[in-house]
């Protein structure tokens, strides 16, 4: 392997010095292992015990076993939604775009235009944050992240990779190459998250068994004490079927134990939303008009998918009943050993409901990396698709990269033309006043400046 | 940056100024003016770097436009210009697009801007994401409080004053605020500036009221607060608990233009000069048309009822120390006789209407069983007699406390009524204080006497400690902030309250629940959630929200939580 490696990094190599000696729309043209957007699902994914207390704890193990496993499902595109208000259940949709739009900007080393398009994507993500997955987040974060460092707004960028990597910590120096700077401030952020005091939180909400979830990663139900992370600023949300979902930054001291107390307000359709979970309850139970039910479920939570699972507990097993609905319908009797295997027959209770393969736990691989990075699979001998390969951003090659990028010189500069601004308004300023003076008299006009400030 | 002045204070400077716009003058003539003046305007994009273009609105005190422009924001200069009427009282309203968006992503407003002949007036101005909390960082050494005085001090400016800095979790569920400050200090929310001052009340004070006296020399007045309390936001036997020694019964003076406090020699005038006639805490201070202040409300002990004090500022000729006599306002305190006055604990009020020049004010909550929730308040014709009150049935099946009186404007309602909205605060049943889960409607008709009544039990209603703003957003109400109550108190939410759909519904005869409305989920909240703040509804319609008690570790330790809040039902080019 490690000669292959080798043979596939020299290959690389080449084309990709080739690719700059003919020019950057040879590089477009390379095939670049992108992620193809498939069609946008949105599933409600209900979890309700039987009639039992044993039902009640079994059916929250069931719930996070599959809301472990949901995340997975956004390599397909597909996401949670509906069960919990968010302000904009299409946002992530828009957000994926803008990220799409923001990488091919930072591939083209647009910085102002790819922080355009990140901040839109980020702005359109925090509408509906609680339901975005991991990956997602950490595009839009290390999107932001490069494109602050890039423009030499180091310590903004800082915050976004720190976030970034910790939601998505399969990230490397090299997928951060797009410009040195980015490079090594991730590299950076990296040290210090690894280095940093750890810590914990304990989380409350005003509902019980609220979902916990710390960057972007499924820990639990409420009442929960989390410890072990890494101190500084972190991603949470807390999501309760029928409430508006919460979703935004702890601080996490090193040391200490942080109370995070979230407050939860019942959504403004909970009414709709509870009734018509009454609704599928009692016809899964009665066995009767279960697929109109769900369908008016779908309606209510704007899905584009609705699983409903009644579990109960049954011996040594978990007895569920419920429902699928989405292109096609179809009712769920299943009983599984409660045992090792649970974990695995309720993911693939999941996958054959939604009627998709369940992709794989490392399906994401890396995110965003930067095209010259990439290797390029189809060209060379000897390269195994698949095979993922590092570039080494000391590498000559990328060095070459770097030195053959156009210079823009002062002009690129924010300061050059706040410099210029300045001058050239108080320039323009004394123009005026003269002007006026010379023509129509000292007192024939007033002035406003207005500065607009931004408090931070 | 860290910009030294005079006095040695530090200002702190939280915000950016830069020029790349500007706009130069083109004289037009209009009838009723006699010139033009010239807006420049200045923002770098790499500072706001989402905003695509900006349009400037310029309106009239009457809300015609006087001018307008658009500008597509590039890097560098950038050159526009407008025409705009020499004159007072203009508000320039700057909105702020994102690309390809058609709804204001951020705005700045100034209000009472003059343009004038042959000078130039430089206008700062905060912008601002519509739909977001702008956190006040940088604050340096100021720290935390809880219950400041939070005065508009005119021009952008707000004084903050006083409050607790210390809070001991007591009996379980209440907090002893304790740690009474002296210290003030000036924000400006145009800049983001804080101004430390170098001047100190005379004493330390927290939950004390306080308003700027709109006379030639503005001055701001601070009555009572306390050296210490308790609060239970979850209600029981007590809501406030005040012993007689920590309540006070003086009030502070501040010179605006001076930007000190004064003592009383500095006006001729001795320590018992500004004392009013009891300890008020919350007192709630009406201002009346001639500029006089009534104070009421806020005793200790439920026997010193129907009391009030009236504050009139007058011009008298005075020697101070050696130097020759002058002529100085000062206030001048008198007592208002008994009147049929209920005993009012923190009372709310707020102002109904003109009686021949004379305001009449509503007086609300904060009384005892046998007396009126409601009262009317009508200023004295003639200051050798107090003005009138008159109780009112108000249809209210509890006694309300601390509950907030925000009067509903921008709807169409009948022409002698006025309707308010009466929400958060907790209800006093028997001898138990119970936080309120109900928001009432009020309709008062003062001429006729009659009040309408309208419950909700909307989640809303759910806060004490807390801070609401009507009648700056027409047709909405703004709540933050608060306790819920509750044993492991997460904090209010930040709710609206739309006057319109209300009415609506209640014309349809429908619950109400639904005219109250949560924020977009993105635009959060007070973070941490506090309650027991101080806040203040400013002129670009925004909201300052300062200190508090911080729920997620029930103190009011730390640095200072300042925020600037611009709700996302503002609408930057309505008004």
């Amino acid at each position: 392997m490690k000669n292959l490696f080798e043979k596939s990094w020299t290959k690389t190599v080449s084309l990709l010095l080739v690719a700059v000696m003919i020019g950057g729309d040879a590089l477009n043209a390379v095939a670049f292992a992108q992620e193809t957007p498939a069609k946008e699902r949105r599933l409600a994914l209900i979890v309700a015990p039987g009639e039992s207390k044993d039902d009640v704890v079994t059916a929250y193990l069931a719930k996070g076993i599959l809301l472990g496993t949901l995340e997975r499902f956004a390599s397909v595109n597909l996401r949670r939604a509906g069960t919990a208000f968010v302000e904009d259940v299409s946002a992530l949709r828009v957000a994926l775009q803008k990220v799409e739009e923001g990488r091919k900007a930072l591939q083209a080393k647009r910085w102002e235009d790819a922080l355009a398009a990140y901040t839109a994507a980020k702005r359109a993500m925090e509408k509906a944050m609680a339901f975005a997955d991991r990956r997602l987040f950490a595009r839009v974060f290390k999107g932001l992240g490069v494109a602050l460092a890039s423009l030499k707004r180091g310590e903004e960028a800082r915050r976004f990779m720190r976030l970034s990597f910790l939601a998505y910590p399969e990230q490397d120096a090299s997928s951060y190459a797009f410009s040195p700077e980015a490079r090594a401030l991730f590299a950076q952020v990296v040290t210090e998250v690894q280095s940093a005091g750890l810590g914990g939180i304990s989380v409350e909400a005003s509902v019980e068994k609220a979902e916990v979830y710390v960057d972007g990663e499924f820990r639990g139900f409420t009442p929960i004490r989390i410890a072990g992370l890494v101190e500084g600023e972190h991603w949470i949300s807390v999501i309760s079927d029928g409430y508006v979902a919460y979703s935004g930054f702890i601080e996490v001291k090193a040391g200490a134990q942080t109370p995070v107390v979230v407050p939860l307000e019942a959504m403004p359709q909970e009414n709709a939303f509870r009734s018509k979970v009454g609704q599928i309850e009692k016809a899964v139970v009665k066995d009767k008009d279960v697929e109109a039910a769900c369908r008016a479920l779908m309606a209510v939570t704007q899905t584009t998918d609705v699983i409903y699972l009644r579990v109960s507990s049954k011996q040594n097993a978990v007895a569920i009943s419920g429902a699928y609905c989405g292109e096609t319908f179809k009712r769920i009797e299943a009983k599984f050993q409660k045992d090792a295997t649970l974990v695995q027959s309720l993911q693939g209770l999941l996958a054959s409901s939604l009627g998709v393969t369940l992709p794989s736990a490392t399906a994401g691989g890396p995110i965003d990396p930067p095209e010259l990075a990439v290797p390029v699979a189809t060209a060379g001998e000897g390269i195994l698709q698949g095979e993922e390969l590092i570039v080494d951003p000391d590498s000559p090659i990328f060095k070459e990269t770097v030195r053959v990028k156009k210079e823009k010189g002062i002009v690129s500069k924010w300061w050059f033309w706040t410099a210029l601004g300045v001058v050239a308004g108080g320039i323009l300023a004394t123009g005026v006043v003269l002007a006026r003076k010379g023509g129509e008299g000292a007192e024939s006009t007033g002035e406003i400046r207005i500065y607009l400030n931004q408090i931070k | 940056m860290d910009i030294p002045i005079a006095n040695g204070a530090q200002m702190k400077r939280l915000s950016f100024v830069v020029l790349a716009l500007a706009f130069s003058c083109e004289v037009v003539q209009e009838p009723e003016n006699t010139g033009y003046g010239t807006i420049s305007f200045a923002v770098d994009s790499s500072i706001i770097a989402e905003i695509q273009r900006l349009d400037v609105l310029v309106k009239r005190e009457d809300g015609s436009v006087a001018a307008s422009t658009s500008i597509n924001v590039s890097p560098g200069l950038n050159v526009a210009k407008v025409s705009v009427p020499i004159g007072d009282g203009y508000v320039v309203t700057v909105a702020g697009y994102r690309a390809n968006e058609s709804t204001p992503y951020a705005y700045g407003r100034r209000r009472g801007v003059r343009v004038s002949l042959g000078s130039s007036t430089d206008v700062q101005m905060a912008i601002m994401k519509i739909g977001g909390f702008a956190k006040a960082s940088g604050l340096g050494e100021l720290s935390n409080r809880a219950f400041p005085t939070v005065v508009d001090l005119g021009d952008g400016k707000v004084l903050v004053a006083g409050g607790f800095k210390d809070a001991k979790a007591v009996d379980g569920q209440g907090f002893e605020l304790r740690g009474a400050s002296v210290e003030a200090f000036v924000f400006d929310t145009t800049t983001g500036q804080v101004v430390t001052l170098d001047t100190t009340m005379r004493l330390p004070r927290g939950a004390a009221s306080g308003v700027l006296v709109g006379i030639d020399e503005p001055m701001v007045m601070i009555f009572g607060g306390a050296q210490k309390m308790t609060i239970y936001p979850s209600g029981g036997p007590q809501l406030v608990y005040l012993s007689d020694e920590d309540a006070i019964d003086s009030f502070e003076v501040f010179d605006v233009k001076k930007m000190r406090f004064l003592q009383p020699s500095d006006l001729g005038q001795t320590e018992d000069d500004w004392k009013m006639r009891m300890a008020r805490v919350f007192p709630l201070v009406l201002v009346m048309a001639d500029k006089s202040l009534v104070v009421l409300g806020g005793p200790t002990v439920e026997t010193k009822d129907k009391e009030g004090d009236l504050i009139e500022w007058k011009q008298v000729e005075v020697t101070v120390g050696d130097s020759q006599a002058r002529k100085i306002l000062r206030p001048v305190r008198r007592e208002l006789p008994e009147i049929p006055f209920a005993y009012h604990f923190a009372p709310s009020g707020a102002r109904l209407q003109n009686v021949q020049g004379r305001y009449r004010y509503l007086v609300f909550g904060g009384t005892t069983n046998g007396h009126a929730i409601l009262e009317l308040y009508t200023e004295a014709s003639s200051k050798d007699v107090s003005g009138s009150f008159e109780g009112l049935k108000s249809g209210i099946p509890k006694l309300p406390y601390m509950m907030s009186l925000l009067p509903l404007t921008g709807a169409d309602v009948k022409a002698d009524e006025y309707l308010f909205l009466a929400v958060g605060g907790a209800f006093k049943e028997g001898n138990t204080f119970k936080r309120a889960e109900t928001a009432y409607v009020i309709g008062v008709v003062p001429d006729k006497k009659v009040v309408r009544l309208k419950a909700s039990d909307t989640g809303c209603a759910k806060r004490v400690f807390h801070t609401a703003f009507s009648s700056f957003i027409p047709g909405k109400v703004v709540m933050v902030g608060g306790f819920r109550g509750e044993p492991s108190d997460p904090g209010a939410l930040t709710c609206f309250f739309d006057v319109s759909k209300f009415i609506d519904l209640a014309k349809q005869g429908k619950p109400v629940d639904d005219a109250f409305f949560q924020p977009p989920a993105g635009e959060g909240s007070l973070n941490p959630p506090r309650g027991a703040h101080g806040a203040l509804g400013l002129e670009n319609d925004a909201i300052l929200l300062v200190g508090g008690v911080n729920l997620n570790d029930k103190t009011v330790s730390g640095q200072l939580h300042m925020e600037v809040y611009a709700p996302s039902i503002i609408d930057p080019l309505g008004r």
